[in-house]
């Protein structure tokens, strides 16, 4: 019987002991205490603790809580705790949105910021490494005159750090070549296609060199290297007709940055990093010596560097700043990442303090 | 009173604070069962009525302050939540704490009688201690403060609905509590459930 009393029935019979009941709803509740016994007993029940409760006597305040004017005045420092609290998270959400937004501004601009890369002042930059990475490797009978001229080979896109750029000086005769090691940078499509044509017409004109029989007495008016037996038209020719050049492979990839010390205009630094190497005559690789101990420094040595005709007076070469580029943009963007991440910190740490004084 | 209260009058505000303060006082002291907390959370209680008295717009005064010191009285339970303390017990001649030392007052000269009312005080206090908040308020303005559905809702904002449900179910935990003390009962009272 007891589990027929629902919480509904409770309602009821605290409303009814309050006097809180309609006409109805009393006349209902009165005929089932009258039949129910165990309802009865609930309101007993109920009734009961009700009395009791309200038998609690009433205390009396133990002083006047009198309010005076500072005590009014003076806001409890306290309340203030919500505020800092407020103001510290509403600097976190917009220092995540603003950090958030930076980030995808970069992101979405970098394409656009390619091109301002900087260059050097009235100097033409040939970073070999990106040139080399744009060239496809070209089979052996195909690639063998762009060898003969010591252009490398190098299918893996990516430069690696270190990667060497040749900063010539404009209108330099004879021609002073730097070596600096820098980090790899992207460079204009526009600028490697340009050193591929200046690449292509070297070749060239060092096989009509070659090839004329005028060699080696007209040194000074071809930038040609130094020729050996195997970048020769001879030599390529055999090369050509010999059945199966043996092919080498050389696996790992590492940059091997060399200069050639004759005085040659056209610099052909090499590095033999072919994640997919092609197949390379033995005699390729001949042309391709391995630079020392200096050459990998990127310091050249007077021997290493090409006497150049507008000498550039001792240090003042002309260099690229490789330092940050950060645009106004972005100096606001850091000004503002910087201040609301201070404002988060001092308000929540000021909250926080708040409130343990407050306890 | 209220609207020269209003009006910004202090003193005015004062005699209103003569009026209601024996009303806040309990009420702030059954919510929280402690003195000390009761008198912090009275006093905070008017000081945050004058200033905002702008806010009050008109019906009960008394179920408006009683709104205002439930509040405090919330705040001043989260509080002790946070910071629990444990009160200082006498010890014994063992060196040991006495376990319950209120329970075991000395009543000294106190009639017998008195005695059993103040036990059971402190036994209705102990059940209402243990009911949740909304309960709690609740039925001390019900059944304490003697506030009809009508007040209790203002004060607490909630429907009439609300008020039913929650006195209902407060009253019948405080049934279930009490069946424990029923050697403190009077004769009359003592439940027959359980």
């Amino acid at each position: 019987m007891k589990n027929q009393i629902t919480s509904r029935d409770y309602e009821l019979i605290s409303a009814y002991l309050d006097n809180q009941l309609n006409e109805k709803d009393r006349a209902l509740l009165e005929t089932r205490i009258r039949t129910d016994p165990e309802l009865r007993n609930e309101l007993h029940e109920i009734s009961k603790t009700r009395i009791l409760v309200h038998s609690l006597p009433q205390l009396r305040a133990p002083r006047n809580y009198y309010v005076n004017a500072t005590a009014v005045q003076t806001r409890p420092s306290h309340q203030l705790a919500p505020i800092f609290g407020i103001v510290s998270a509403i600097a976190s959400v917009l220092l995540a949105l603003v950090i958030f937004g930076s980030t995808f501004l970069k992101s979405s601009s970098q394409v656009a910021m390619a091109p301002a890369l900087p260059v050097a002042n009235e100097t033409i930059v040939v970073q070999q490494e990106v040139q080399r990475s744009a060239v496809t490797p070209l089979p052996p009978t195909e690639a063998a005159p762009g060898v003969l001229m010591g252009a490398p080979l190098r299918a893996s896109p990516t430069p690696n750090i270190g990667a060497l750029k040749i900063v010539q000086t404009e209108n330099a005769t004879p021609t002073t070549i730097y070596l600096f090691a820098y980090p790899p940078t992207s460079i204009p499509e526009k600028l490697v296609t340009l050193n591929e044509e200046q690449n292509e017409i070297s070749q060239i004109q060092c096989e009509e060199y070659y090839g004329s029989g005028a060699y080696p007495t007209l040194t000074s008016q071809y930038d040609c290297p130094t020729p050996t037996p195997s970048n020769t038209i001879s030599s390529f020719l055999d090369i050509l007709s010999s059945p199966s050049p043996t092919p080498t492979t050389t696996p790992t990839p590492t940059i091997t940055p060399t200069t050639t010390p004759a005085p040659t205009g056209s610099p052909t630094p090499t590095a033999s990093a072919t994640p997919t190497p092609p197949v390379v005559p033995p005699s390729i690789q001949n042309i391709a010596p391995t630079g020392g101990a200096e050459s990998q420094t990127g310091i050249t040595s007077p021997d290493q560097v090409v006497s150049a005709g507008n000498p550039t007076p001792a240090g003042q070469e002309k260099t690229v700043n490789p330092g940050p580029n950060l645009s106004f943009l972005n100096y606001l963007l850091l000004t503002v990442e910087i201040s609301l991440a201070a404002i988060a910190i001092i308000a929540g740490i000021v909250a926080i303090v708040i409130r343990v004084r407050a306890g | 009173m209220i609207q020269a209260a209003r009006d910004g009058d202090l003193d005015s505000f004062n005699r209103l604070v003569l009026v209601y303060q024996d009303l806040v006082y309990n009420h702030a002291f059954r919510m929280v069962g402690e003195e000390e907390s009761a008198d912090d959370a009275t006093q905070n209680t008017f000081i945050s009525a004058y200033n905002h008295l702008g806010s009050f717009r008109g019906g009960s005064f008394k179920a408006w302050l009683l709104r205002i010191v439930t509040n405090s009285c919330y705040d001043e339970l989260r509080r002790r939540k946070r910071r629990p303390t444990v009160p200082l017990e006498p010890l014994d001649d063992a060196g040991e704490e006495v376990e319950s030392a209120r329970w075991m007052v000395d009543p000294g000269n106190q009639p017998e009688e008195q005695v059993e009312q103040a036990e059971l005080q402190r036994a209705i206090q102990h059940c209402l201690d243990n009911l949740p908040g909304d309960f709690r308020a609740t039925v001390i303005m019900v059944d304490v403060q003697g506030l009809d559905y009508f007040e209790a809702a203002q004060a607490i904002g909630k429907p009439i609905g609300t008020i039913k449900s929650r006195l209902a179910r407060a009253r019948l935990r405080l049934r279930d509590c009490l069946n424990g003390f029923a050697e403190l009962l009077p004769a009359g009272f003592r439940l027959e459930i359980g």
